[in-house]
């Protein structure tokens, strides 16, 4: 078991190096560190002016060290970034890891009660449906999962902000809507009850590619475990009908869920950058989105290193609780 | 949102607005900022919360990053006390100057100031002599000043005497953001400022500027001048334009403040309680050709797509439902600009048969698809623009639907404006863009754009604001001579002649004036509300609250 | 590491993932087709899904024949003033802020969205074929290198790296369908090295071997055969994924560039109407979407099924 674990953290190790420089490359391919600095300067600019400019430029290029080869750049930014010396924001001039920080809190606070939205959801809705197969139930929540996994996240989040927003305080006649569409919190009022209203529709959104496949996958999943040799002799055996789906079958239809789903869990940051620039949510998604447009390549770099660590860790974390769950893998 | 090009990114040269103060003289026609005026007992107490469009990168204003006029409007001119006020385009002595300054037009030139005995920062500390020379200094280290000062010298703690041995016509805003030196002299100021800084001689202070989120000032106790009614006013930052929107449309925010008439903006009209002020800015908008790109190397080519526009309708389309016989900018500037404002490019009305006769007496022909083909390349050209900026993307679309018809196979190929403005303009990998510019001042000088210095170039490090690449020595000349002439009358006709000569070389194509918008929520937002150019919250300290729900 | 997910939507479809990979049929006579065909036939909603699809499809072909109005028409004043009105019989989805028929602008937008999922689904087959295949036959150190290379591809964030390639690379439609498809392979890589790596040791392919048949030869005429099955699953499910990312992309305004329509950038485009009386236009691109997302969705589970005689019926 321990020495599965070390091998994984061993390879994980190496995957996040090679995507380091793949990460790299590809920013640096694509991006111009330098533009951030050319479009901050006006046009209409005079002769002295000028001459500034051009200093400031040529200092930001020497302090982003572009005048080295490519190599000796990622090399440097590399034995950094492990010190966790990840750089400053060419745009604010902020530390790069404290932003990050700042912004991975807000951001885990929307991805754990989606996380946790969509289990529930996921679970009750794949047992209920693989607990009476082919039943009115099980084509009505079947057809509302495929509804939700063929439809675009942002246009769920469109039609929620326009029909859980506006229409309930056009018809109500409220001064403030019940639930937000904008930011973490009304600034005003710090009460609990505030925060939620705004929490509210980002999960919604981020939960719904979610729960409609993890349901689907439970369903399924259930359903293969269900026609196993041992479920027929529980229930032959006399075993009540609920004991027998929820203590057997669930458990081990969850067994192979658990590593999908943290792969899936680890791509929410891809979700979270949508959603996030809907719901204008100051968290790791917008500040992927805001730096990418500005061209702030200090920023990126380390956002999709975190991101990779985000996924291997959890891939780490469900290939642990495979062990736990599953003796075959743990004596192999 | 990013409607407006350099806006929040672009520095602030406010020696600039000096100077053209000084050219208009006295005029009494500048256009005069409208304010919402609200006659009712001013009560005291409450929040208001006001939507920002836009976050400052830093808190220190004399530094590159700290360049965003929102983040100077918000949080620079609330803590940081100056010494001339701008109101209706001209320079008053704010309360911080104990009557006018005494001015010795030399040279040298020599300007004496008194400091009000009152004026102390929040500490207690007295604003002296010492911070008018501290920022000063800072003022030329950091080229933030276009008319350094020589020396400054304190007479006495509350009077100081500054000196230029050259003429500096813009000398005032030299002290436009007054610093204690007391608490930042010797230290490293970008450090002491960058997240935000509790001190301050303005009357609010920043109380918390938590990134991404809000800002939120406070009235500063010790304020010398005439104290904030609010007990507070937090800006709450939401950078997506469409829940900018939403943010008032929901009630999370009291007042929005917009520039360019973005389509979304006219479905807040039917909001109840909604106030609009609304002014034409100086901000306007246009196209830039690259000259050196073929087919736009070709002057013929560059006036046949002028006169393939119809502006006109492009302007009363987007704009016109907020004001109404609003006109396309026919010169370099927006109409705005009273002064200095001419139609040369009124010319440019659609009209196809121009169209066909600067095309085919340039050697073009139309091809069988009916496009101009001439010498087997075709009449290609891509127009670009920002992505996200919604009204310039429509602006985009009507122009390219009209652009087609008139017998050029346009393309379109987007981008960030990071990248448009940082990349491509500079290094000229482009062809036609559509952007603006937010001059801070009326000054209509232009040469940093049209002069031939003013190029990109690998040597220059890709600076200078010629993004059109257009060199002749017409334009230079006449440029140069707005730039260097200080007389007001000579200079408007210098002016004029100058966009005469864009006008027929066609490196730029004016499109529309941006309006600057304010939306607030009148049952709550009293006081004078304006969409004013000089700082939309410079008058902020005198609004109070109006709803019993904002008294929270 | 397990199965490969499209960018950012998990949707390794459940029965999919769960179905043992031997359970596709082996080499595919013309007669085994004939059964998965009539397999398919009887399932009512993948036939719908089908139905649907062609509907789309030709609608989306036949677009100029079907409306009256141009897609991009010249913008004068007499189509500027039609902008802004709610849908009447003239105008069934009403017309955008620049007056243009938005029932016209959904039928065109299918062009561009139906191409782009079909493309993306052919082309990352194609890549995704190719590596699994020779990761498959070949094994080893060749399986290893091109296997980590998918799960390099599996811990970065799709969305982020798609929406880096587009600020590099620009929002034309070749370059749209040149990134997702880049990006997509991942799962089809994944399925066809199974199907080689549990085919490798059979008779047939050993018998091959042994009579000097090339490795070519034998992974396309002897081995691939049996891959088809998945491919064509795959091809149909990444359509549907493809014209949803194309969709995200265009929305966050790094897709299809206008005046070129898709569905994504109608729907980027009429964000701000939210809320508002141009509320309207959010809701006929969306539908679009949806309704051909869950088409392609059903016809991938039927054809599936249809593959997999294992599956309750």
């Amino acid at each position: 078991m321990i020495a599965l674990v070390v091998r994984r953290l061993a390879w994980s190790v190496v995957i996040l190096l090679l995507a380091s420089i793949v990460v790299f490359i590809f920013v640096r391919a694509t991006t111009d560190p330098l533009a951030v600095v050319r479009g901050g300067i006006s046009g209409d600019t005079s002769a002295p002016a000028q001459e500034a400019n051009r200093s400031l430029i040529e200092a930001e290029e020497k302090r982003l060290g572009l005048d080295r080869p490519l190599v000796a750049q990622y090399a440097g930014w590399l034995s950094h970034f492990v010190r966790g010396d990840w750089g400053e924001s060419s745009v604010s001039r902020r530390s790069v890891g404290a932003e990050i920080r700042q912004r991975l809190w807000n951001t885990t606070q929307l991805v754990v009660w989606a996380i946790l939205l969509s289990l529930t959801v996921a679970v009750v809705v794949g047992v209920v449906c693989a607990s009476r197969p082919d039943s009115m139930v099980d084509h009505l929540l079947s057809g509302l999962s495929f509804l939700g996994l063929s439809m675009p996240a942002f246009w769920f989040a469109l039609l929620a902000i326009e029909w859980l927003v506006f229409q309930p305080k056009r018809l109500l006649g409220l001064d403030q809507p019940i639930l937000f569409s904008v930011g973490l919190h009304s600034s005003t009022s710090g009460i609990p009850l505030d925060h939620l209203r705004h929490l509210i529709l980002p999960v919604l959104v981020l939960s719904l590619p979610l729960s409609t496949v993890w349901s689907r996958y439970v369903r399924a999943s259930m359903l293969d475990v269900m026609s196993a040799p041992y479920i027929r002799t529980a229930r032959a055996k006399g075993v009540p009908r609920r004991r027998v789906l929820l203590r057997h079958a669930l458990r081990n239809a969850l067994i192979p869920f658990t590593t999908v789903s943290a792969v899936a869990i680890g791509h929410l940051f891809g979700g979270v950058i949508v959603t996030e620039s809907i719901f204008a949510w100051p968290g790791m998604g917008q500040l992927f989105f805001s730096a990418l447009l500005a061209g702030d390549t200090n920023v990126v770099l380390p956002w999709l290193m975190v991101a990779a660590s985000f996924v291997l860790v959890l891939v780490l974390i469900s290939d642990i609780l495979l062990g736990v769950l599953d003796p075959r893998v743990r004596a192999s | 949102m990013a409607t407006i090009m350099t806006w929040g990114a672009m520095r602030v040269f406010t020696g600039a607005l000096t100077l053209a103060i000084l050219a208009t003289g006295c005029s009494s026609d500048t256009s005069t900022p409208t304010a919402t005026t609200i006659e009712e007992p001013v009560t005291a107490g409450g929040t208001l919360v006001l939507g920002a469009s836009q976050e400052p990168n830093c808190a220190d204003w004399y530094a590159p990053c700290g360049s965003s006029s929102w983040g100077q409007d918000m949080m620079g001119r609330q803590t940081m006390p100056r010494a001339f006020d701008v109101v209706d385009y001209r320079y008053r002595p704010s309360a911080l100057l104990a009557g006018e300054p005494t001015l010795e037009i030399g040279p040298p030139q020599k300007v004496t100031l008194r400091i009000n005995p009152a004026a102390v920062w929040s500490d207690g500390q007295p604003i002296t002599a010492k911070d008018f020379k501290y920022s000063a200094e800072q003022a030329r280290l950091t080229g933030t000043t276009t008319s350094p000062a020589t020396s400054v010298d304190e007479l006495d703690p509350k009077s100081v005497v500054v000196t230029w041995s050259d003429p500096a016509p813009g000398w005032r805003d030299q002290f436009s953001r007054i610093l204690p030196s007391h608490l930042l002299e010797g230290k490293d100021r970008t450090a002491e400022l960058r997240d935000g800084y509790k001190w301050s001689g303005g009357p609010w202070i920043i109380d918390h500027w938590t990134k991404g989120q809000e800002i939120k000032l406070v009235p500063n106790p010790r304020y010398w001048g005439k104290k904030p009614n609010l007990d507070a006013v937090v800006f709450k930052i939401i950078p997506d334009a469409a829940a900018y929107l939403a943010a008032y449309k929901t009630g999370q925010v009291d007042m929005i403040f917009v520039q360019g008439a973005q389509p979304e903006v006219l479905e807040l009209k039917p909001l109840p309680d909604t106030g609009f002020e609304i002014q034409l800015g100086l901000t306007h908008e246009f196209i830039t050709f690259n000259t050196a790109k073929p087919p736009l190397d070709s002057r013929s080519v560059r006036q046949a797509l002028a006169y393939a526009s119809d502006r006109d309708i492009i302007v009363s389309q987007l704009s016109g439902p907020l004001m109404p016989g609003i006109k396309p900018a026919q010169s370099f500037m927006s109409p705005a600009n009273k002064e200095f404002y001419s139609e040369p490019f009124a010319r440019y009305r659609r009209d196809l048969t121009r169209v066909t006769q600067l095309m085919t007496g340039d050697g073009w022909a139309k091809g069988t698809d009916g496009i101009w083909v001439k010498a087997g390349m075709k009449a290609t050209v891509e127009l670009n623009t920002m992505t996200g900026n919604r009204r310039r993307e429509l602006t985009q679309e009507i122009l390219l639907s009209q652009w087609k018809e008139a017998g050029f196979d346009v393309t379109v190929n987007n981008t960030a404006s990071a990248t448009l403005l940082g990349e491509w303009h500079p290094r000229g990998t482009f062809q036609a863009s559509i952007t603006g510019a937010a001059p801070s001042s009326t000054e209509p000088n232009a040469c940093g754009r049209f002069c031939s210095s003013g190029i990109p170039t690998e040597a220059n490090r890709y600076q200078g604001g010629n993004f059109f690449r257009i060199s002749s020595p017409e334009l230079d000349s006449a440029w140069g001579a707005v730039a260097r002439e200080v007389d007001a009358a000579k200079r408007v006709q210098l002016v004029r002649q100058a966009n005469e000569l864009l006008a027929e070389e066609v490196p730029v194509l004016p499109l529309s004036p941006v309006l600057d918008i304010v939306v607030f929520n009148s049952a709550k937002v009293g006081g004078p509300v304006s969409a004013d150019p000089g700082g939309i919250f410079s008058r902020i300290n005198e609004w109070h609250c109006r709803a019993s729900s904002c008294r929270s | 590491m397990t199965m490969g997910v499209e960018p950012d939507r998990p949707t390794p479809p459940p029965a999919e993932a769960a179905s043992p990979l031997g359970a596709f049929p082996a080499p595919a006579a013309g007669a085994q087709w004939r059964l998965v065909a009539r397999r398919f036939r009887r399932r009512t909603l993948a036939m719908a899904g089908l139905a649907a699809l062609a509907v789309l499809a030709l609608s989306a072909v036949f677009a100029p024949l079907l409306s009256p109005y141009e897609v991009s028409p010249t913008l004068n004043s007499d189509v500027l003033s039609q902008s802004r009105q709610s849908p009447s019989l003239r105008h069934p989805f009403g017309t955008d802020e620049l007056g243009r028929d938005q029932l016209t602008r959904v039928l065109h937008g299918g062009r561009i969205s139906l191409l782009i999922g079909l493309s993306v689904a052919m082309a990352s087959s194609l890549i995704g074929t190719t590596v699994g295949a020779i990761a498959g036959y070949f094994g080893g150190w060749v399986d290893q290198v091109l296997m980590r290379l998918v799960d390099l591809l599996l811990v970065l964030p799709g969305t982020a790296l798609l929406m880096i390639a587009q600020r590099g690379l620009g929002g034309s439609l070749p370059v749209i369908i040149l990134i997702l498809g880049f990006l997509f392979w991942r799962t089809v890589a994944r399925i066809v090295r199974g199907v080689f790596l549990s085919l490798k040791q059979q008779e047939f392919v050993e018998a091959a071997r042994a009579s000097g048949a090339s490795s070519a030869r034998i992974i396309v005429s002897e081995m691939l055969p049996s891959a088809v099955g998945p491919i064509c699953v795959h091809l149909t499910l990444a359509s549907g994924a493809a014209i949803l990312a194309e969709s995200a992309l265009s929305f966050l305004g790094f897709g299809i560039q206008p005046p070129a329509v898709s569905w994504g950038n109608m729907l980027a485009q009429s964000r701000g109407a939210v809320g508002t009386e141009l509320a309207y236009l959010v809701y006929a691109p969306g539908v679009a979407i949806l309704i051909t997302v869950l088409a392609v969705n059903f016809v991938g589970n039927g054809l599936r099924d249809a593959l997999d005689p294992h599956t309750r019926a």
